[in-house]
Parts: structure tokens; C-alpha cells; sequence
């Protein structure tokens, strides 16, 4: 019996400290579907050995380990595994494992392995939480990296420049971007015989020809003023000249009468022309499903959405910049790789992270057809992607781009403008009140940020 | 004596299991939550700062005044029901089985699924319900959008999706009743409805008092409905919950001491009930 009792104990203090090392390997890895990519060493070349942004072979050769890398998108997910493939031709020694873990778990499960000081090596960041995860010392600066490889910003996407860089340091290498553009169904207009829209628009053209195609007994609407900022007012208030947040992160924009005049332009579309869904039937029909049902003549959504579009409606999609206002404005977004500032493998995460942000990278990203790539120069080869739209819209707006505002905690004071907007929106309380007592809110949470 | 080891030895996997996983991380969240920790960097100890803070929050005030009031929809109206339907599929009818099938069915259905279907249900134009009363000429309301009716709209989905549980369970308690009392009760000349309030019912207790304290706990951690119909708009300041507002701290705003803290309030607060309800239960709830 004694025995049996000692040997009982032993089996589960062995099962214990199994258990305890697989958790510190494994821990990061949490839902993901992992693939390898390393399989790719076959000799066939391309031409990625050329492109400036790589290094030389014979120190590539030398750099070894294994990598963790984690994103949120399956489509992402695929073209990552062919540029892993390029990727290991070059560095045969980097084992690079491939984390996918869906949106809704990706930011949880990101936070807690790496509060474990575990995490994956190189993973996808947003706007929204760069300034999070850099000030809380869980990203790498990459600045050093570029510099010392001769890698320059100016290649890049100058809105995604700014909004991955905290105190002119930057934290993520650039991979997609989208842009907000004013998306149309030719055939809506054509029936009300009404001239496409370009360039040239701007607010007051806008609201004209959405009161003409709007036709109520079909329940057409001429135009959406989405009730979202990314889409909706952030673009409203820019093309007004005003600012969301500004540039130091110490005050919001919101009570500024810009904000004021774009808000009450919406609130005109909305309650006034009847030409834009109101904020009720906003929240409950989303606009993608009215423009996809040809019941939507123009909605200002961001790009990736062009496949979904052309999907639905074909040769009838149209695509333009977003009206002026006192100016044009477009809001930008995008997507960078970054670095975990724990990684004990720098140079290979590093060798990666260049290899995404590299011609190669870059290209076949660009083959997906939905976020523009981040490298100026794959810019025309993602075009391609739909030969009969007029893409250059899209290519012509990130002129007129702004970064997403963001600061230190964006979800939190983003909590207080969405309930604010939303009240203005649906006409529960005045505009200028409301923005008034938004903005003072925004307020005191940037205050307790710095 | 060794007996009494070898018997340590059997339940210690679970013990182990239940402390590593379970006891040890409350401990750990009770400590998180004197604490001003934001998940990542290193944790300053703050006393009893956060559960102070608590009460002047108007969102964790607003969550505790909507779980209470989830709770007192769900819970009574639930319950009801169930006990009703288990009597009735207690019943020797023709099909009885696919009935019982079709009341557990909303048990067995993933949340996210019943709060997508039940969100096209209350859809203000397009939504059956709504073109059911607008047929009948009746008021057709705005059953989420509308911050007066969220929260009893989302409790309403709540109780179609519990109340096939605990249907069940109250339907095994009926079964295990014998049925010598109802022949006796017969013997003296009770009716279908003497029967039911003076031998079934009090036998039933036990099964009522189980559902009924299950029922509470599960029913004051709600989440995933609010979740997953409210949490795009303004409608979740008219719903969120507890649970809601701890996931919002924790995982939103990356304040882990506080959701901690929150925590902490639901757990005293669910603790709280349960005892109340095991003292209580000496008052009316009859073992066989």
C-alpha cells in the first residue's frame, strides 16, 4: 500500500511539471490554427533575391529560430503562408509558426499570453491599441532596425507612418491600409438620370442628388450618413475642417462647430431629406445589406469592402472620392506587423517583419484585392486586382488621407462617443449640447492618459 | 488510516485540478483586485480604492440595477413555466417525447445563434413579431432600439432559453413522486387541482429548490445575450449586466484590478443569495 501511495505521488507531481512546461511552450497559442511554413525550400527562384529591401544571402543563412506569429484574418492567413515559403529560401533556419485566432478572441488572448511574458514573436496590430501596447513596453521600436537596414518611411504610406508612431518612434511595419471612398450603383443613378460622382463633388451636390435618387416607395435611398466614425462623421468633421483628437492627444474635437456643422449636415440627410436611412434604421439594417439589395445609391464605406461589392453588384459598382467639404478629407486605417517587445529573437523576428513590409511581402498581399498595400510601389499591382473599377479613387484618396484618431485608451473615451453620437444621432438630445458634454468627457479621459 | 489516504489519494486529480484552476485563480483575482494591475506591467497595491470607486461609477451601478432586474424577470417567470410544462409532459399523451425534445431544444442551441435569430425576430420593420402585430393592427414598438423595452426584450430571450432545463429537471422530480400519494389523495376525494397544490407541488420542493438556486447563479452571470444583441449601440447602457461590465474592464479598457473588483461584488453578491436561500429553504422545502 505504502508503495502504491509513493508511487501515486510521484505520477502526480510528474503529471504537474509536464503540465506546468507544456503550458509555458504552448501558452500564446491559444485557439489558433497553426500551419507550418517551412516547407518551401525547394529551388525554384524568384525574384525576391533582388528586391532592395532584402538582405544578402550569406548572412541570411546564419540567422536561425522559431517564430510565433498571430493575426485575426483567414484570408490574411493564406497569402502569409506563401510569403513564409519565399521567406524560408532565404532564412532556412527560421521555423515561422502561423497563429490564427478570429477577431473576437484575437485581443483577449493576445493580452493574456502576453501578461504571461510569453506571447508570439511578430503579430498584427491596430490603430486603435498601438499606443496601448507601446506604452505599456510590449512593442519593440523598429526605427533602429530601419535606419540600420536603410529601409525609409517615405515608402510607405505616409497616414499609417504617422498612426503607428508614439512620440515620433515607430512601433509597426506598415502591411495594409484602407480608405474610406464613396462607393456608388451606377444603375440607381442611371434610372434617375443623375451624373456619377466625382471629384469635383461636394456637400451641397451630395444632398441634391441624394434627394433626387432617393425613392421612397421603393424604399431607395439616395445616399447613407453612417452613424459609425470610421465611415461616418470622423470623415464629416475633417471635410469640415475640424479634428476628432488632436494632434498632441490632449483634447478632443468634438466642440468645435466643424464637428457641429458635420453632424448637423447627417442629422439633415437623416431627418430633413428623409435621403439617408436615420440612426433607428441604421442600427437595425446594416447598410451593406441595402447597398448590396440595390436599395442604396452611394455609401462611403472603407476599401477592403470592394470585393464584397463587386461580388454584389458587378459592372454596376462604382467607386469615387468622398465629397468636400470645406476641404477633402478621407480617414485612413491600417493594419502592422509588430514586434513583441519580450521576443528573445530580435534579429529573426526582425528579418520577417522586413520580409512582410518587402516588395515580396507586399506583392503578395497585394493579390487578395482587399487592403491596400502599405509599399507605395505594389500600389499599381494591387490595382490589377479589379481591372474595370476604378481603383485609382481608392489610390487617389489616401491623398486626401487622415489617420484614425486614436490615443492612449481609444476603446475607453470611443465607449463615451459612441453613446453620445448615438443619442445626437437619434435625436434624443441636441447637437450642440450633446457634443458640448461629449467632448468634455473625451476630455478628462485624454487628461488622465498623459 | 490508510483507508482514509488511499481515499485522499482518489479525489486528489479533481482537488488538484479544481485548486489549480479554479480556487487558486479567485484567490489570485481577490488579490488583482486591491490592486490597480492593467494586465501587463507590474501590479501597485491600492487598498480597497477600486471597490470604492465602484459606487460612484454609474455604469457599475447601472449593471447592478439591470442584473437584479434580469434576474427578477427570468428567474419567477422560468421557473413558473417549467413547472407547468413538466406537469403537463408528465402526462401520458400521444408524442410526448417530441414534445419534450422540442422545450429543450433552445436549451441545446448555442447562445450566439438564439441572439442572432431573436434579433431578426424583434427587427422594428422587418421583424415577425412586429409584422405579426402590425397585421393585427396592434402598437408595432422598437423592441431593442427602444432603452425602455431592451432589457426585458433581451430577458424574454433569456427565459426561452432556460426554462427547457429546468423543465427537465422538475420533469425527473415529478417522476421520482410516488405515485401511492396520489392514489391516497384520491382515496380522500381530491380534485385534478387539490391534487396538484397539495401533493405534487410539495413534493416537488426539493427539484424547485435546486432549479431555483441554480437557476439564480447562472441567471445573475448573464453575458452572452447581452452581448451579442445589445453591445453595437446605446442599447447596452439600458442592458449591460455585471458580467458585461467586468469583460468591458477587463479586456476593453485593460483594467484588471477593477473588473477584478467587480468580480468580487457578484461573487458576495450571488454567495449572499445562495445562503439566504439554504436558511430559507427549512421553511418550505419538503423531503420526501
Amino acid at each position: 500500500m505504502k508503495r502504491l501511495v509513493k508511487s501515486f505521488i510521484i505520477l502526480l507531481i510528474a503529471v504537474l511539471l509536464a503540465a506546468c512546461s507544456g503550458n509555458s511552450n504552448s501558452s500564446g497559442t491559444t485557439g489558433g490554427t497553426s500551419s507550418s511554413g517551412g516547407s518551401g525550400q525547394t529551388s525554384s527562384s524568384t525574384s525576391s533575391g533582388t528586391s532592395s529591401n532584402e538582405p544578402a544571402k550569406d548572412n541570411a543563412t546564419d540567422l536561425s529560430g522559431e517564430l510565433t506569429v498571430a493575426l485575426w484574418d483567414a484570408s490574411a492567413a493564406e497569402v502569409l503562408n506563401e510569403t513564409i515559403a519565399e521567406f524560408n529560401k532565404l532564412y532556412p533556419n527560421i521555423k515561422i509558426t502561423v497563429n490564427l485566432t478570429p477577431w473576437s478572441d484575437y485581443w483577449t488572448s493576445l493580452q493574456t499570453s502576453l501578461a504571461g511574458g510569453a506571447g508570439p514573436d511578430v503579430f498584427w496590430m491596430n490603430g486603435p491599441n498601438v499606443h496601448k501596447y507601446s506604452s505599456l513596453g510590449q512593442l519593440k521600436p523598429l526605427d533602429e532596425f530601419m535606419a540600420r537596414d536603410g529601409i525609409g518611411k517615405s515608402d510607405y504610406n505616409d497616414a499609417l507612418i504617422t498612426l503607428y508612431s508614439v512620440n515620433d518612434t515607430l512601433y509597426g511595419m506598415p502591411y495594409f491600409s484602407d480608405v474610406v471612398a464613396l462607393y456608388y450603383n451606377k444603375k440607381l443613378f442611371d434610372d434617375a438620370n443623375v451624373p456619377y460622382p466625382d471629384e469635383t463633388w461636394t456637400w451641397d451636390v451630395l444632398r441634391e442628388n441624394a434627394k433626387k435618387l432617393t425613392d421612397e416607395s421603393k424604399g431607395i435611398f439616395g445616399y447613407i450618413a453612417p452613424t459609425g466614425g470610421q465611415i461616418g462623421y470622423y470623415n464629416l468633421i475633417h471635410q469640415a475642417g475640424g479634428y476628432v483628437i488632436s494632434e498632441d492627444m490632449k483634447k478632443s474635437g468634438f466642440d468645435t462647430p466643424e464637428a457641429l456643422e458635420a453632424i448637423q449636415f447627417m442629422l439633415d440627410l437623416m431627418y430633413v431629406d428623409k435621403s439617408s436611412p436615420n440612426a433607428f434604421q441604421q442600427l437595425e439594417t446594416p447598410a451593406t445589406e441595402l447597398f448590396a439589395s440595390n436599395r442604396l445609391a452611394m455609401f462611403p464605406a472603407v476599401s477592403p469592402n470592394t470585393k464584397t461589392f463587386y461580388e454584389a453588384l458587378g459592372e454596376n459598382l462604382g467607386i469615387a472620392m468622398l465629397p468636400a467639404g470645406k476641404q477633402k478629407a478621407a480617414i485612413v486605417h491600417g493594419i502592422a506587423w509588430v514586434m513583441n517587445g519580450n521576443t528573445k529573437q530580435e534579429e529573426a523576428a526582425w528579418a520577417f517583419i522586413k520580409f512582410l513590409g518587402g516588395e515580396t511581402g507586399q506583392s503578395h498581399y497585394a493579390k487578395i484585392g482587399a487592403g491596400t498595400p502599405a509599399l507605395k510601389s505594389a500600389w499599381n499591382e494591387w490595382a490589377n486586382a479589379y481591372p474595370t473599377l476604378n481603383m485609382q479613387a481608392i489610390i487617389d484618396s489616401y491623398s486626401i488621407g487622415v489617420p484614425y484618431p486614436i490615443s492612449k485608451n481609444t476603446a475607453e473615451w470611443n465607449v463615451e462617443q459612441n453613446k453620445y453620437m448615438e443619442d445626437i444621432l437619434t435625436q434624443k438630445i441636441d447637437p450642440a449640447t450633446g457634443l458640448k458634454e461629449l467632448a468634455g468627457k473625451v476630455d478628462a479621459i485624454l487628461a488622465a492618459e498623459q | 488510516m490508510k483507508e482514509a489516504l488511499a481515499g485522499y489519494l482518489y479525489i486528489a486529480p479533481l482537488v488538484l485540478g479544481l485548486s489549480l484552476f479554479y480556487i487558486l485563480p479567485a484567490l489570485a483575482s481577490l488579490y488583482i483586485s486591491l490592486t490597480d494591475w492593467n494586465g501587463f506591467t507590474s501590479m501597485n497595491w491600492i487598498g480597497l480604492d477600486n471597490y470604492v470607486n465602484l459606487f460612484s461609477d454609474d455604469r457599475f451601478v447601472r449593471s447592478l440595477r439591470n442584473t437584479s432586474v434580469y434576474t427578477i424577470i427570468v428567474v419567477p417567470i422560468a421557473i413558473s413555466i417549467a413547472t407547468v410544462l413538466a406537469v403537463m409532459l408528465n402526462q401520458r399523451i400521444r408524442g410526448v417525447t417530441v414534445y419534450r425534445v422540442i422545450y429543450f431544444l433552445p436549451v441545446v442551441t448555442m447562445p450566439v445563434a438564439v441572439a442572432m435569430i431573436w434579433k431578426w425576430l424583434y427587427h422594428s420593420e422587418y421583424g415577425l413579431i412586429n409584422q405579426a402585430l402590425g397585421v393585427l393592427g396592434l402598437p408595432t414598438p422598437m423592441w431593442l432600439l427602444d432603452q425602455r423595452f431592451t432589457l426585458v426584450s433581451i430577458a424574454l430571450v433569456g427565459i426561452w432559453s432556460v426554462f427547457g432545463n429546468y423543465t427537465v429537471i422538475l420533469l425527473a422530480g415529478l417522476q421520482s413522486i410516488s405515485s401511492t400519494y396520489y392514489e391516497a389523495a384520491e382515496l380522500d376525494g381530491a380534485g385534478t387541482i387539490q391534487k396538484f397544490f397539495c401533493v405534487t407541488l410539495p413534493l416537488l420542493t426539493p427539484s424547485l429548490f435546486f432549479v431555483l438556486v441554480i437557476s439564480l447563479i447562472n441567471t445573475l452571470q448573464v453575458f452572452d445575450l447581452v452581448f451579442m444583441m445589445a453591445r453595437d449601440s446605446n442599447m447596452i447602457e439600458a442592458s449591460r449586466t455585471l458580467v458585461y461590465s467586468v469583460w468591458e474592464n477587463a479586456f476593453q479598457f485593460t483594467k484588471m484590478g477593477y473588473a477584478s473588483a467587480q468580480a468580487w461584488i457578484l461573487f458576495i453578491l450571488i454567495m449572499v443569495i445562495t445562503i439566504i436561500q439554504m436558511i430559507g429553504q427549512k421553511k418550505w422545502v419538503h423531503y420526501q
